[in-house]
């Protein structure tokens, strides 16, 4: 799975704090000029695993190789920090404070006061829409223009891989979602290899080339987005990376049709074992149809949600189970309605 | 902060050096308290002059610190919630209070009214110079109240009275508990009022035995005793300080709280904060300006007291380099560092912090006549007793300054191509510069201001600012300390006035 185009190998990473395992058998090869999110849950050591790759912790098992080079080895730093052309863009931005936004961004680059130095400077500031605040003190800049100042730093020296601890997260949500696309744009202007650790699962899935799910301290499955979304490798990846609909149900003998609540025979994406299985819904794979439409099921409207441009229906079935359906707005049903539920496309089996 | 990889050498060597000097006197008592035996230690213990010390140094410290405890918040309340005019001029007058050494209000007390000395005078002198350790924090922590928790609980039927006793002060006093440690800890060391008020505190018994001939294992083992209260303190306080957590839970609206008052109300809060003014600063202010009218003809041009304020700069610029200097390291280390050395060196700064200066005085004295007699009363080892002393303080201030870059900054820096010294020059000194040149200039007004040091170690034939008082002081000669004293409170409430107004300033900005 280690390509020569891989900018940056984790093998078989493993770390603790005291008697606490944070990280084990953590795998991950990021290609050379691609973004690649880690995701997961807050506290399961997505940092841990940014600071090792940076050099600021030292793993107690594996190793990290950054263009072709090992970096980290099992319980010692080959290359220290400073000399592996990894830059970093923290959650708050941490911009130098006693520095101006030109001194900031120049910090990384070789010569700070000659020509080429400016001419670099004007050129990044520009890349990330902040031309001519050179002469700024950080003090001055919005939450915003503070995080697009440090990732112009991070890239001014043009490192091998770019960081991104959380950038966004201490941004308001409208502002969010622009500095973000602002972000990607100048990423992939120039060709950057990226790791960026988000518990964002949404930011993850629409931004990024490949998606590493981190849980319960190891690396579930690494892929692309739609990918990661489509064909989770468990319930537990399913569950993380967006909205599930989970009914009890039992795989025919042929492994390629499901029996439960929803259907006697729901098409399987892929061969099951027979036997007991939960299966796996996305709530926008079903939909509301006029009772005694082929393979419906009847069910009871137990709550309804307005977003405005759509909503949610939670029905229960005559089986007991719950589940929510994605409907467009101008249709959402009342309170105690009885509709019909049909399951649309394929569906994932997990035994269990 | 997660503990980071191995402090450099070159780092570690001189925090350990400044470690040790810092824990040179209490090394040094030990060994000369067990210089008759053990016997003779329980013996001296065992005295029943000494068990009427203690109570009588642990009496005083309790009634001033319930005291200041009451002045102290009494006056944060005024400066901060009462909705009073004028709280900033206000808190510059509180804080005068601490800017007047005690010895110098100690005398101003006994001259005006000579019947105070003893237990009385000690304990006003005392409350008065040190509410201010209560208001300080107190003032800080009531500024970020959310002012809405007094608004829930009244919303929840509360009366005014009963909303500030159970939300305000609820909230304020793990730094009540903190200030008021500081107090006693301040109380028990103090050599100035307790000498000024001739009351036989720990501290001036200890100066005793010192001047009355040589006892100096007596000396020794009574300054042990007080080192060890001390001590108890000083864990107390830290703990404190790890105990008050931040008061506001989220993040509100950056509204300040106020009081409503009814105007009689109002009136009595003004004339109370007009009393202790008065007589924190009022009395040695007033007692200052009347011994100088005493004697017009002496003035304040003469000679003498040009050359003692020149000598007092002169240590206090030498003592404050020095300590910057030792504490430095130290600072960095403990602040960059939580490995187990680091710790280590940095509580043995906090051990210091529990040594009266006339403790630490008298270890180097004995000290210094026994390794380097030829440097006994020259300036190196006054220099040297003073680094020991401010060591404590300069050390926390520094280290919170260094804390002012967070560890993302420098990790960064890193990120960049910075190594740990590149990232030290570049980025953790020029950010926490403004802290240490705060601590310097702390350092070096402490040093102008401070006693017993000065007076035991001091080169022969000199007089500072200090010793100038004291010597006039001691035997009633007002009319020649006014000069002195006036110059004095001069240099040390000038500093504190324009740090008081810019940082409330600072404050209100943020």
């Amino acid at each position: 799975m280690m390509g020569v185009n891989d900018a940056l190998v984790l093998n078989g990473i493993g770390h603790r704090f005291g008697d606490r395992v944070v990280l084990h058998d953590v795998d991950l090869a990021v290609p050379a000029g691609s973004i690649t999110a880690i995701i997961g849950p807050s506290g399961e050591g997505k940092t841990t695993l940014l600071r090792i790759i940076g050099g600021f912790e030292t793993p107690h098992v594996g190793t990290v190789t950054i263009g072709g080079r090992l970096v980290s080895a099992a319980g010692r730093i080959v290359v220290p920090a400073e000399e592996r052309g990894v830059s970093l863009v923290p959650q708050e931005g941490s911009l130098f404070p006693h520095l101006s936004v030109a001194g900031n961004v120049a910090f990384g680059l070789r010569q700070r006061r000659s020509p080429s130095t400016r001419r670099r400077v004007a050129e990044v500031l520009e890349m990330v829409g902040l031309g001519g605040f050179e002469k700024r003190r950080p003090q001055e800049l919005s939450g915003g223009m503070q995080q697009r100042v440090a990732l112009a730093r991070a890239l001014a020296p043009n490192p091998q891989v770019v960081l991104l601890d959380e950038p966004f997260a201490a941004l308001d949500l409208g502002l969010r979602e622009q500095v973000r696309d602002e972000t990607v744009r100048a990423l992939r202007a120039v060709g950057a290899t990226v790791v960026w650790v988000t518990h964002d699962q949404q930011e993850a899935l629409a931004t990024a080339d490949r998606v590493a799910v981190l849980l319960g301290g190891t690396i579930n499955q690494v892929d692309e987005p739609t990918t990661i979304y489509r064909r989770p490798v468990s319930r537990k990846v399913a569950e993380f990376v967006g909205d599930v609909v989970v009914v009890q149900g039992r795989v025919e003998p042929s492994g390629e049709a499901i029996a439960c609540a929803f259907g006697d025979r729901l098409p399987l994406d892929a061969r099951a074992e027979a036997g007991e299985a939960h299966v796996i819904i996305r709530p926008e794979q079903l939909e509301i149809v006029e009772r005694g439409s082929a393979s419906s099921r009847d069910a009871v409207v137990v709550g309804t949600k307005f977003f405005g441009h759509d909503g949610i229906v939670e029905v229960r079935l005559n089986s007991g189970d719950e589940a929510m359906v994605r409907v467009q707005a101008d249709h959402l049903p009342n309170v105690d309605d009885v509709v019909a539920v049909r399951v649309n496309g394929t569906v994932r089996a997990f035994a269990g | 902060m997660s503990p980071r990889s191995r402090v450099p050498v070159a780092l570690l060597v001189p925090a350990i050096v400044g470690a040790l000097i810092a824990l040179l006197p209490i090394v040094y008592l030990l060994d000369v308290a067990f210089d008759r035996g053990f016997a003779a230690v329980v013996d001296e213990l065992w005295r029943m002059r000494t068990l009427r010390l203690v109570t009588r140094s642990v009496g005083l410290t309790l009634a001033v610190t319930l005291a200041a405890v009451v002045i102290g918040t009494f006056t944060a309340w005024a400066v901060v919630l009462s909705g009073l005019r004028a709280g900033t001029f206000l808190l510059v007058l509180f804080s005068l209070s601490l800017a007047i050494p005690s010895y110098l209000s100690g005398f101003a007390w006994i001259s005006w009214l000579p019947g105070l000395s003893g237990f009385p005078g000690a304990f006003i002198v005392l409350s008065l110079v040190t509410y201010p350790f209560v208001m300080l924090p107190v003032a800080a922590a009531m500024r970020s109240i959310d002012p809405v928790q007094d608004e829930v609980a009244r919303s929840l039927g509360r009366g005014p009275v009963s909303a500030f006793f159970s939300v305000t002060l609820g909230n304020v006093r793990g730094a009540i508990t903190g200030g008021a440690l500081l107090v006693a800890l301040y109380v028990l060391s103090d050599f100035g009022a307790v000498a000024a008020m001739r009351y036989e505190a720990f501290t001036w018994v200890i100066y005793g035995a010192y001047r009355a001939g040589f006892n100096p294992s007596r000396a020794a083992i009574l300054s042990l005793v007080l080192v060890a209260l001390a001590l108890i303190l000083t864990w107390g306080e830290l703990r404190a300080r790890g105990a008050s957590a931040p008061s506001r839970l989220g993040s509100g609206l950056a509204r300040r709280s106020r009081h409503h008052l009814s105007p009689g109300f109002s009136a009595l809060s003004m004339v109370v904060s007009a009393v202790v003014v008065a007589l924190g600063v009022g009395v040695p202010v007033v007692s200052a300006v009347t011994w100088l009218m005493r004697d017009s003809e002496r003035g304040l041009a003469s000679s003498r007291l040009v050359s003692s304020i020149v000598t007092s700069f002169q240590i206090g610029i030498f003592a404050s380099l020095a300590t910057v200097l030792i504490a430095l390291p130290i600072a960095i280390a403990a602040a960059r560092y939580g490995t187990s050395t680091t710790r280590w060196v940095e509580r043995s700064t906090y051990v210091a912090h529990a040594l009266p200066g006339i403790v630490i005085a008298i270890a180097v004295v004995y000290l210094g006549i026994r390794t380097v007699p030829s440097l006994y009363q020259h300036l190196p080892m006054l220099i040297f007793a003073q680094v020991i002393v401010f060591l404590p303080l300069a050390t926390a201030s520094m280290r919170s300054a260094v804390e002012q870059s967070t560890a993302s900054v420098e990790e960064v820096a890193r990120g960049l191509g910075a190594n740990t010294w590149a990232t030290l020059v570049r980025v953790t000194l020029p950010i926490a510069m403004p802290g240490i040149l705060a601590a310097a200039a702390m350092t070096m007004l402490s040093s102008v201001k401070e006693l017993p040091t000065t007076l035991l170690l001091r080169p022969t034939g000199v007089e500072t600012l200090a010793t100038s008082i004291w010597t006039y002081s001691s035997v009633s000669d007002y009319a020649a300390v006014g000069p002195y004293a006036i110059s004095l409170i001069l240099l040390s409430a000038v500093p504190v006035a324009v740090l008081t107004v810019t940082t409330s300033r600072v404050l209100r900005a943020s």
